[in-house]
């Protein structure tokens, strides 16, 4: 029987997608995503959703349900491996429920120190529009 | 048109020289020239950025405009910002706008990724910023008292907007 995605450590190659749905974030004139989308917020908890067994279809309709709760449009994600977050000094864990979901965390507390995190994770990141965005 | 005559002012100053000074100074003036013919060098920056600040705060206005945890773009946040883009001379290239799930607005300078400078104005009126240079990373806190900081306004200049 198969652990569930909670229980299971999150290996450094693993995948995890921060779902934008803010069209600011996104810069037009290349496709990347800004250093805002990675910014912690107060409570210093960035959530991610894993990869981890999802299709990518399933991975869209996670997104979705994340934007049915404000209601707001999904516009896309911005996909990084753990490994990535890891090596800026960061802790990734899974935190479910929801499925899959992930939280990064062990942000320092200057703001300063935040921004030049989330500019290097936002330059690592690959951002993939929503195929059907409502 | 006055920009044309200053412009045009501008265009008479030159070197017929070839030496290796001579040609510095006449791509310089080159460089300059193609700068005054650009229109948007005759607005301020804040008649072109107004407009997406005011969405952003209208965006902002609620908790978790983000679609997870964000906090709110309060009032005094938007003053702020729009007092740190009054200080910011007419010569600086147009920054884009934006908002962190903290509340705070912020403000874009960006070339390529490995090349930009993100300024973030908090409620309480600090400058936050974090800049990618090539190799190089700066990043720190700078009070804002009417007058833009030189440290950021240095690091604008060295991201040369495309």
């Amino acid at each position: 029987m198969s652990e569930e995605p909670a229980n299971v450590e999150i290996d450094d190659d693993e995948w995890l997608a921060r779902f934008i749905l803010y069209s600011r974030w996104i810069r037009g004139s290349d496709n990347t995503v800004k250093q805002d989308a990675f910014i912690p917020p107060q409570n210093s908890e960035l959530s991610v959703t894993r990869h981890l067994d999802l299709s990518e279809e399933e991975l869209w309709q996670a997104g979705q349900v994340v934007a049915n709760t404000r209601p707001s449009t999904l516009y896309g994600r911005a996909d990084l491996q753990a490994i990535t977050a890891r090596n800026q000094s960061l802790e990734v864990r899974a935190a479910s429920p929801p499925k899959n979901h992930a939280i990064i965390v062990s942000w320092p507390n200057e703001k300063p120190a935040q921004k030049i995190i989330a500019l290097e994770l936002a330059r690592a990141a690959l951002y993939v529009s929503n195929p059907n965005p409502a | 048109m006055i920009p044309e005559m200053i412009t045009t002012a501008y265009l008479s100053i030159g070197t017929n020289g070839y030496s290796e000074s001579a040609q510095f100074i006449s791509t310089q003036i080159a460089r300059s020239q193609t700068e005054l013919r650009r229109p948007e060098f005759y607005f301020s920056i804040m008649k072109k950025v107004l407009p997406d600040l005011m969405a952003v705060a209208s965006d902002g206005v609620e908790s978790g405009w983000d679609g997870y945890d964000a906090r709110p773009v309060t009032k005094g946040t938007f003053d702020r910002a729009i007092a740190f883009l009054e200080s910011l001379p007419n010569s600086i290239h147009t920054p884009t706008v934006g908002a962190e799930p903290d509340g705070h607005i912020t403000f874009e300078w960006y070339s390529s990724p490995h090349r930009l400078l993100s300024v973030s104005v908090s409620p309480e009126g600090d400058l936050h910023y974090a800049a990618l240079i090539g190799h190089n990373r700066a990043y720190g806190t700078e009070m804002f008292f009417g007058e833009a900081p030189k440290e950021i306004l240095g690091l604008i200049r060295r991201i040369d907007v495309v």
